[in-house]
């Protein structure tokens, strides 16, 4: 069963960290989000305002960690992907989450990145070409990889994929399970697993509908 | 070429409309975004926060409409996504909304519909159908003549409709809706092209 690792972490962008997790869900891939403490995340929302020269944040979805990032085996997955957000920045300095992104590095399995999150890269990789939200070109630049100017287009550098920003989800999605195909990584079969962990993790969301229903 | 509209507006769920919106892309379908009006839209985040009976709501991402209802021609689409939240309620007392939505359910065109979405549904006309949404819209779907399903995490399909209750469940959603399109041969012309949307400004640029 082909199992796909999303770390994440409170600050992880919630439309990059929703995509990709309900489109491993949708493909029938098993997908673990492993964050510093197993505990429910708060992902933001990014975004550009009128007169604003920077991106404003405000509270996106809440969304459970399945795991610690102490208790995973990065061994276990067949492929990462790293969700955006102001998360990174932070990610990059616990040197656990490091570890397990250098295992993914070091065995050459599929990595996709987006927006922030190449800054986790740039801890564990050089001599590689990225791309992501271009004010982290110079820590691209500085840890010896290749800044690769973009917008909707994605940036395949043997087993890394990395795309631009909000809201090329899908630029990044379709290039990260081509890489997936094309190594033969395939989803499991029986619609069944595939549903159940996504049952598991919000289904209080689920049961909230349910008593306010019935009230 | 295949087209496909999605009908919403201000007090959409971000995350259904965003999925829906991203996913046909990615497909490599055109996508229309109607609204109302041709301006960014207050999307919202739908989730229960501990310690409450319900959701509240919190500013989710803005997206911006390709057209207003009144520039949308109905049968130049192949099929409808009717996101949910609570536009919905308000969408489906929208005369012209109404009007294109009674298109899809006239040509048996596929439609994808969840959570608050199914309300426009009931109010376009659809009786005798087998429907699922968020559980608070149970009356509306009984009250019309059709038939409440209690679905959970799988997708109800009858016909040409495939609805699903919502959150966590966007992906069971789009599988259905997908599933819906290839057996009636609505394919994208180049499953490889990348598609941005023409209305969107760019973004943090």
């Amino acid at each position: 069963m082909s199992r796909i690792l999303m770390i994440a972490a409170d600050g992880t962008s919630s439309g990059h960290l929703d995509y990709g997790r309900f489109r491993m869900l949708e493909e029938g891939y098993q997908v673990t989000i492993a964050a510093p403490i197993k505990k429910p995340l708060q992902t933001v929302v990014h975004e550009m305002e009128e007169g604003l020269s920077s991106y404003i944040e405000r509270p996106g979805y809440i969304i459970d960690a399945d795991a610690s990032l102490d208790e995973i085996d990065p061994a276990t997955f067949d492929a990462l992907l790293l969700p955006g957000g102001r998360a990174p920045e932070y990610l990059r300095n616990n040197a656990r989450c490091l570890e397990v992104v250098r295992h993914f590095v070091d065995a050459d399995k599929p990595i996709g990145s987006i927006c922030h999150s190449p800054l986790i890269l740039a801890a564990a990789v050089k001599g590689r070409r990225l791309t992501g939200v271009h004010i982290i070109k110079p820590d691209i630049v500085a840890s010896g990889n290749t800044w690769v100017e973009t917008r909707s287009e994605w940036v395949r550098d043997g087993n890394i994929v990395t795309t631009w920003v909000t809201p090329f989800y899908y630029v990044w999605i379709r290039e990260f399970l081509a890489m997936l195909n094309e190594r033969g990584i395939k989803p499991s079969s029986g619609d069944h697993d595939r549903r159940s962990a996504a049952e598991a993790r919000d289904k209080n969301h689920a049961a909230a509908f349910s008593i306010a229903a019935s009230k | 070429m295949a087209r496909i509209l999605i009908v919403t507006g201000d007090f959409s769920s971000s995350g259904q409309l965003q999925y829906s919106v991203y996913r046909m892309l990615e497909e490599g379908f055109v996508v229309t975004l109607a609204a109302p009006g041709r301006k960014g839209l207050y999307t919202v985040i739908d989730q229960r926060e501990e310690g409450r009976d319900y959701d509240l709501e919190k500013r989710g991402y803005t997206l911006w409409p390709e057209a207003s209802f009144n520039e949308v021609d109905p049968p130049l689409y192949d099929a409808l996504i009717l996101p949910g939240w609570r536009a919905a309620e308000a969408l489906r007392n929208v005369e012209r909304c109404i009007v294109i939505v009674r298109h899809f359910i006239e040509n048996n065109k596929p439609i994808a519909a969840i959570c608050q979405g199914p309300r426009i549904l009931v109010a376009a006309g659809v009786k005798g159908r087998r429907m699922t949404g968020l559980p608070m819209i149970k009356p509306d779907i009984v009250a019309s003549g059709n038939t409440w399903v209690d679905a959970g995490g799988e997708p109800v399909i009858d016909g040409n409709i495939a609805t699903v209750s919502g959150r966590p469940y966007y992906h069971v959603w789009m599988r259905a809706f997908l599933s819906l399109l290839k057996e009636r041969g609505i394919a994208s012309p180049k499953p490889g092209a990348i598609r941005t949307r023409a209305g969107a400004p760019a973004v943090l640029s």
